[in-house]
């Protein structure tokens, strides 16, 4: 039996974070799923709510952005042995059952990592985020298959499991800023297999999402930058 | 040719950067590595002023018209030199300072989690 464990980054999200990990101990899945959530230095009482439900968590001591706190969760995976890791959002938007469908390419050993994507057959239900920000996902898709030749429809999901190799890859080096996509292109340079799988997503529950609308250009311009930067990089 | 009031004016300059990276590193408020940098370039710059003929060859060599200008142009070079070197080094202390987080966070959390048992 695999080691399953979720990574649940999480930034001022006292409304979302008890629903998000009661799902999951709520779950009945096949497969043993144990999660972690990272607490990156909310200013909100999201450590507390933490404390009061005995959630297994990490309280990061300084706020590090998305890219740190995840990269903490790949420590605590490696630390502890676990054969795979799943990031999962704290926020609401991603559903626990599809966590089986996701981790199933990795267990049978297709790819290295694999991506809940939103924007691939038969997917024609659930949230798809706005239309501009398909549009810049596109985009953004477009880019990394000038760059590295391959296909990836959905770089900016954040619900992707990974095997214990990327794991070791992401504790050396994570992204800090953009770190879906850049993470995305990294493996790709470095060779090693990704696949997506169709996910669902709802809404987020509460808060808002870290992309606002008018800061859309400057996300855009900073990832394409990235990517382009990234993939001149040597690994 | 460099005139000698400019001469004069770069020379003061120089010394006074000199002197004030001198002063913060007797009170240990740069290190040693980091003042490194300042007093390499400001010391290349130096020989160019007290003996200008280093500077008009340069000129002549480069084709460049006034030997003022070439001056101004080490100048700019050697503040892009110090920037990066500083954007470098500010790269490292955020991955440095990371790590720092991140493995206390994880420490504490395991502290935390064996007083639970005892």
């Amino acid at each position: 039996m695999k080691k399953i464990l979720l990574i649940i980054p999480a930034y001022n999200e006292q409304y979302n974070i008890l629903d998000t990990v009661t799902s999951i101990t709520k779950s009945k899945l096949k497969n043993k799923v144990d999660y972690i959530v990272i607490n990156d230095g909310s200013k909100d009482k999201t450590g507390l709510i933490c404390d009061e439900n005995n959630i297994n968590h990490i309280d990061l001591i300084h706020n590090l952005g998305i890219g740190g706190a995840v990269q903490t969760g790949y420590k605590y995976a490696v630390n502890n042995d676990y054969d795979i890791a799943v990031q999962f959002d704290g926020d609401g938007q991603h559903d626990i059952n599809y966590v089986e469908k996701i981790i199933d390419p990795i267990i049978k050993g297709k790819c290295n990592m694999c991506i809940g994507s939103r924007f691939i057959l038969p997917n024609k239900e659930g949230f798809k985020s706005s239309k501009s920000r398909r549009v810049g996902i596109k985009v953004i898709s477009a880019f990394i298959k000038i760059f590295t030749k391959n296909k990836i429809y959905d770089p900016t999901s954040g619900f992707r499991a990974v095997d214990k190799k990327v794991m070791l890859e992401f504790i050396n080096e994570y992204p800090t800023e953009y770190p879906e996509p850049i993470s995305t292109v990294m493996l790709l340079k470095m060779k090693y297999e990704i696949s997506e799988v169709p996910v669902m997503m709802h809404h987020r529950k509460e808060g808002e999402s870290s992309i606002h609308t008018w800061k859309s250009v400057y996300y855009m311009i900073n990832v394409l930058l990235s990517i382009l930067i990234t993939s001149i990089r040597r690994y | 040719m460099i005139s000698e009031s400019l001469r004069l004016v770069s020379l003061l300059f120089l010394l006074v950067i000199i002197l004030i990276v001198t002063f913060f590193v007797r009170k240990h408020r740069i290190t040693i590595k980091y003042s490194l940098i300042w007093y390499f370039c400001t010391i290349v710059l130096l020989l160019f002023v007290v003996f200008p003929p280093i500077l008009v060859w340069l000129t002549k060599m480069l084709g460049i018209q006034v030997a003022s200008n070439l001056l101004f142009l080490l100048v700019i070079a050697f503040l892009f030199i110090v920037t990066i070197s500083l954007t470098i080094i500010v790269s490292n202390q955020k991955e440095q300072i990371k790590l720092l987080i991140q493995e206390i966070s994880i420490l504490k959390e395991k502290v935390k989690n064996e007083n639970k048992f005892k």
